[in-house]
C-alpha cells in the first residue's frame, strides 16, 4: 500500500534536526527524499561518530533518504541543483538566513527552474526583525524563547539549564514544515500552485508555550501584570538569575495544588508518575492511595489563599509517604485498577523493547549498508489506507550521487566530468 | 487570500490539548472547525478559570473555532453529529479507546454516513497493545515514553521532576495529527479515498528522543549496552530511582561533557547566557569570543578521547574557565560579542514578556483576537507562514454553547427542531445553568 505522498520527489539541503527531521516525517509518509550534502557533510554526522561519518543522531534523522553530494559553491555543483530541481514537487532547507540566496537555492531562484515549487524552509529566529541574522540552534532558542526561565530550571552553580536532553523547538519547526508541505500539496493539487513555506524556531518555542506567551487581559491582571512588574523590579536591582527564578517558584498561582496530582514520587524500586487532569483523576488517585482528608477540590478552597500552601504541602506529604512505602508493581496496579492516570518512570533504553512500543509497531528494523541492523523510532502516525514508515536507512557520504543523477537525466561521461571538478561528491581524500 | 485548507469543514469531539491544538492548526490554514462539546465542557475550562467556564489555556486551543455543546449520550444527540458529518471533511476525536464506539461516533459508524472521511483518533498509547486501555496525560508520556528519565532531573525527594512546564508529547502529536489530516486530503483529493488516522502520545514522545531510543548494535555495543546492564544489576539490587540514574548517568556524562560545554547554560555579571553551539566551528567562535587561547580547551583536537583517563578533569577545568570568563560581563555585553563572533548564543528570556519582544513583534508571531465573554486577548498565532495561502487566527474561542444554533441552522436544521432538540436535552445547556 504506498503512503499518502506516494510518488511525490522532496529535495533536501539540511542539517542536524530541524531539517532533516522534516525530511524523515516526508518519507514516512511515502516521498521520495534525496538529501543533498556539501563534500564534508551534514554536521551531524560527527556529533557522536561510531564510524567515520556515522553517528546514531545523523542515522536516526536521515532514515528514508537516498543522499547526494553537490559542491554548492562551485557554478557546476549549481547547475547541476538547477538542473535537478525541475525534477522535484518540494525542496527543504534550513541553512542561516542569507545562504541560500548566496548559493542560489532560495524560492526565488528555484521556481524560475520548477514554478510550481513548494519550497520550506526554517531559521532560528526567522526572515525579518533584529535577530534574524543570528545563528540559531536549539538551545539558544529555549532560552530566547522563553522555555528555559519558565521551566524555573537553575543547576548548582546557578547557571540556567536546558529545559530536556531532546530539542523541542527542532521537532515542532520540523513538525510545522511537514504539516505545511502537505497543506500545499492539497493546494497545489487543486490550484497548480506552488508557494513558500517558513518557520523559525522561534516561532516553534513560542507555540510550546502559547498558553504563558499569550496576553488574556482579563485574567492577567491578576497572575502575570504583578509578575512583569516584580521581574522588571528585579532586573533593575541587579538580581542574579537564580534569585529571579526563586521569586518567580514561590509567588502564589493556581498551580500548586494541581501539581501534586500531576507530578513525579520515588517509590521503593524506582518511581511513578501522577497525572490528574481533572477533579475525577484526583478522586481515582485518592482512592488507589486511600487518602480521605484532601480538601482541594472543595468548593470553598482557595487556591490562592493564605492556608492553601500548608494544605498542599500536607497532601503532598501524605501522597509522597504512601508511595515511597510500595513498589513500582504495587501501586501500578492499585492504580491501574482505580483507572488513574499513572505512569512508570521508563528508561528509555529499554524502550525499543517495550510490550506496549512493540505491540503499536513503533521501532521499525532498518539495514545500513555501512554499519549493518539497526532499528528505529518509525512514523508519526497510522493511516488505514496509506501506508506510513519506510525500510529505508540514512544515506552513507556521497553513496548515491550517480544513481541519482543518471535517473535525472545526466550522461556517464557528464558525472565524470562534474566529479572531476569538484562540482559533485565527497573531498577526494575521504 | 483563502488558505490551504479553504472550504474544509472539520468536526471535533477534543478536550485538553492534544485534539483541540490540531484542530487549531487546521483553523490556521483556514479549515472552518466546529468543536462538540459536552454540556459540562472541554475539561480544559476549568484549569485556571478566568471567569466561569472560560480559562486561558482553553482560550489558547481553541482559537479558531466555533462551538456547539450536543448530548451524545442522547439518541437525538448522537443523530445532529450522523446528520452533521454528511457535510464534513474531518472529524477530530482524543477520547480514552472504546470511549467513540460507546458514543456511536467511531470511524465505522461515521464513515457509514459520509464514506470519503478522514477521521482523526489520538489517544494515550495508541489503539492496540497492553497499555491501550489505560489513562493518559502528557506527563504519563514523558514518564512512559523515557523522556523524563532522559532528562535525569531529580527533585529534592529524590523523585523524577517534570522535563518542562510545557507538554511536548501533546504538542508533537498535535502537529503529526494535523500533518497527517494534509496527507490525507491530499490523497483524497488524488483517489477520492478516505481514512482513518491513528496519532498517539507514546508516539509523539518516541519521536522527540529520536536517536536515544534507537537501536545500532555497532554503535550500542560500546555506549548503550553497558548502560543496559547496569540498569539491570541495580534493579536485581532493589536500588532507588536515583541510583538507577546514576547507574545510567556516568557513562553518558562522561561522552556528552565536552560537547555540553558549548550547549547549555552559564552566569553573567548581571543574568544567565546559553550557548548552542553544535559543530567544531560554532565552539571555535565562542572560544574567539571569550577570547581563551589555542591550547586552553583540547576537547575539539582531533586526538582527544572523551572516553579516556583525566578527560573528565579537562572537561571541568575548562568548564571554571568559560564560567569565569562569562561572570566577568554583563549579559547584553556577552551577547553582542557573541553575536559579532558569529556564535549560537542567547540570553534566557522570560515566557509573559515575550510578548513585547522586538524579533517576536518583527515576525507577527503574536496575533490580537476578541473574545466574546472576555474581551481583547494577544495569542500565539499560526506556527508557520505560506506565501501563497497565508495562515490566519480566524476567530477567538467559542463560550460554551456560544454557536450551537448557528451551525445547526446552517446545516439545515429549522428554528422549530432546533428549539425542541434543546427542550429535550439532546443540545445546548440544561436550561437552568
Amino acid at each position: 500500500m504506498p503512503g499518502p505522498l506516494d510518488r511525490i520527489k522532496v529535495l533536501e539541503l539540511t542539517q542536524i534536526i530541524a531539517g532533516p527531521y522534516c525530511g524523515v516525517a516526508l518519507a514516512d509518509l511515502g516521498a521520495e527524499v534525496v538529501k543533498l550534502e556539501s563534500p564534508e557533510g551534514d554536521a551531524a554526522r560527527k556529533i557522536g561518530q561510531f564510524a567515520p561519518g556515522e553517528s546514531k543522531a545523523f542515522h536516526g534523522l536521515n532514515r528514508g533518504k537516498r543522499g547526494l553530494v553537490l559542491n554548492l559553491a562551485s557554478p557546476d555543483g549549481r547547475a547541476v541543483a538547477h538542473r535537478l530541481i525541475r525534477d522535484f514537487d518540494v525542496f527543504v532547507t534550513n541553512v542561516r538566513p542569507g545562504v541560500a540566496e548566496r548559493i542560489g537555492v532560495d524560492y526565488e531562484t528555484l521556481r524560475q527552474f520548477r514554478p510550481d515549487l513548494i519550497y520550506f524552509d526554517v531559521t532560528g529566529f526567522g526572515e525579518r526583525g533584529p535577530s534574524s541574522h543570528r545563528a540559531g540552534s536549539d538551545a539558544m532558542v529555549q532560552a530566547y524563547s522563553g522555555l528555559v526561565a519558565g521551566d524555573l530550571k537553575v543547576a548548582p552553580n546557578g547557571a540556567p539549564e536546558q529545559i530536556t536532553a531532546t530539542a523541542p523547538s527542532d521537532y515542532i519547526a520540523a513538525l510545522g514544515g511537514a504539516m505545511g508541505v502537505c497543506a500545499a500539496l492539497y493546494h497545489r493539487e487543486r490550484t497548480g500552485e506552488g508557494q513558500r513555506i517558513s518557520t523559525s524556531l522561534l516561532g516553534a518555542g513560542l507555540a510550546l508555550q502559547a498558553p504563558w506567551a499569550a496576553d488574556v487581559p482579563v485574567s492577567d491582571s491578576i497572575l502575570i501584570e504583578p509578575l512583569r512588574r516584580m521581574m522588571s523590579e528585579m532586573r533593575e536591582s541587579g538580581a542574579s538569575y537564580a534569585e529571579m527564578i526563586e521569586a518567580r517558584r514561590s509567588r502564589p498561582t493556581q498551580g500548586k495544588a494541581f501539581r501534586i496530582y500531576y507530578s513525579g514520587y520515588p517509590v521503593r524500586d524506582g518511581a511513578i508518575i501522577l497525572g490528574a487532569l481533572t477533579p475525577q483523576n484526583r478522586d481515582q488517585i485518592r482512592t488507589a492511595l486511600g487518602i480521605t482528608d484532601d480538601p482541594i477540590d472543595d468548593d470553598d478552597f482557595n487556591a490562592i489563599g493564605p492556608e492553601a500552601d500548608a494544605v498542599v504541602a500536607r497532601v503532598e506529604a501524605q501522597i509522597r509517604s504512601k508511595l515511597a512505602s510500595g513498589t513500582m508493581a504495587e501501586w501500578m496496579a492499585r492504580l491501574d485498577a482505580a483507572g488513574a492516570p499513572a505512569s512508570p518512570v521508563n528508561w528509555l533504553e529499554d524502550m525499543a523493547d517495550d510490550p506496549q512500543v512493540v505491540a503499536m509497531n513503533l521501532m521499525r528494523s532498518i539495514d545500513h549498508p555501512l554499519t549493518g541492523p539497526e532499528r528505529h523510532v518509525g512514523p508519526l502516525v497510522e493511516m488505514s489506507e496509506t501506508e506510513t514508515g519506510t525500510d529505508r536507512s540514512a544515506p552513507p557520504l556521497d553513496s548515491e550521487t550517480d544513481a541519482i543523477l543518471l535517473e535525472h537525466g545526466f550522461e556517464e561521461p557528464e558525472i565524470v566530468r562534474l566529479r572531476a571538478s569538484g562540482a559533485i561528491g565527497a573531498a577526494s581524500s575521504t | 487570500m483563502p488558505g490551504a485548507l479553504d472550504g474544509i469543514k472539520v468536526l471535533e469531539v477534543t478536550q485538553i490539548i492534544a485534539g483541540p491544538m490540531c484542530g487549531v492548526m487546521l483553523s490556521d490554514m483556514g479549515a472552518d472547525v466546529i468543536k462538540i462539546e459536552s454540556a459540562a465542557g472541554d475539561g480544559m475550562r476549568l484549569l485556571g478559570q478566568i471567569s466561569p467556564g472560560e480559562s486561558k489555556g482553553f482560550h489558547v486551543f481553541n482559537r479558531g473555532k466555533r462551538g456547539m455543546v450536543l448530548n451524545l449520550q442522547d439518541p437525538d444527540g448522537r443523530a445532529v453529529v450522523q446528520r452533521l458529518i454528511t457535510e464534513m471533511d474531518v472529524f477530530l476525536i482524543n477520547a480514552r479507546p472504546g470511549v467513540p464506539e460507546r458514543l456511536g461516533i467511531d470511524y465505522e459508524s461515521l464513515r457509514a454516513h459520509k464514506p470519503d472521511l478522514v477521521y482523526l483518533e489520538n489517544t494515550a498509547y495508541g489503539p492496540t497493545g497492553p497499555s491501550a486501555h489505560r489513562a493518559g496525560a502528557d506527563i504519563i508520556a514523558q514518564a512512559y515514553s523515557g523522556l523524563m528519565a532522559g532528562d535525569e532531573k531529580v527533585d529534592e525527594h529524590g523523585g523524577p521532576d517534570l522535563i518542562t512546564a510545557t507538554t511536548p508529547a501533546d504538542f508533537v502529536a498535535a502537529f503529526t495529527s494535523a500533518i497527517a489530516v494534509c496527507a490525507a486530503l491530499f490523497h483524497r483529493e488524488r483517489t477520492g479515498e478516505g481514512q482513518k488516522i491513528d496519532t498517539s502520545l507514546l508516539a509523539g514522545a518516541m519521536v522527540l528522543q529520536n536517536a536515544f531510543a534507537s537501536r545500532m548494535p555497532v554503535s550500542d555495543a560500546v555506549l548503550l549496552d553497558p548502560i543496559l546492564s547496569g540498569l539491570a544489576a541495580v534493579r536485581e539490587r532493589g536500588g532507588s530511582y536515583r541510583d538507577l540514574l546514576g547507574a545510567r548517568g556516568g557513562l553518558r556524562a562522561l561522552v556528552g561533557g565536552a560537547f555540553f560545554l558549548y550547549y547549555g547554560g552559564y552566569q553573567t555579571s548581571d543574568g544567565a547566557i546559553m550557548l548552542g553551539c553544535v559543530t567544531p566551528p560554532n565552539r571555535q567562535q565562542v572560544r574567539n569570543a571569550l577570547g581563551l587561547e589555542p591550547g586552553d580547551d583540547p576537547t575539539d583536537d582531533g586526538d582527544f578521547n572523551a572516553l579516556a583517563e583525566g578527560s573528565e578533569e579537562i572537561v571541568a577545568r575548562v568548564r571554571a574557565q568559560i564560567s569565569e570568563r562569562f561572570a566577568s560581563d554583563t549579559t547584553e555585553n556577552w551577547v553582542a560579542k557573541l553575536d559579532a563572533a558569529g556564535a549560537p548564543a542567547s540570553q534566557v528570556n522570560i515566557p509573559e514578556e515575550m510578548i513585547d519582544d522586538p524579533q517576536v513583534q518583527a515576525l507577527g508571531i503574536m496575533v490580537d483576537l476578541e473574545h466574546r465573554l472576555t474581551g481583547p486577548e494577544t495569542m500565539v498565532g499560526p506556527a508557520f507562514g505560506m506565501s501563497a495561502t497565508p495562515l490566519e487566527a480566524r476567530r477567538a474561542s467559542p463560550p460554551l454553547d456560544g454557536d450551537t444554533d448557528e451551525v445547526l441552522i446552517e446545516y439545515g436544521y429549522t428554528e422549530e427542531e432546533v428549539a425542541a432538540l434543546r427542550s429535550s436535552g439532546a443540545v445546548g445547556l440544561p436550561s437552568d445553568s
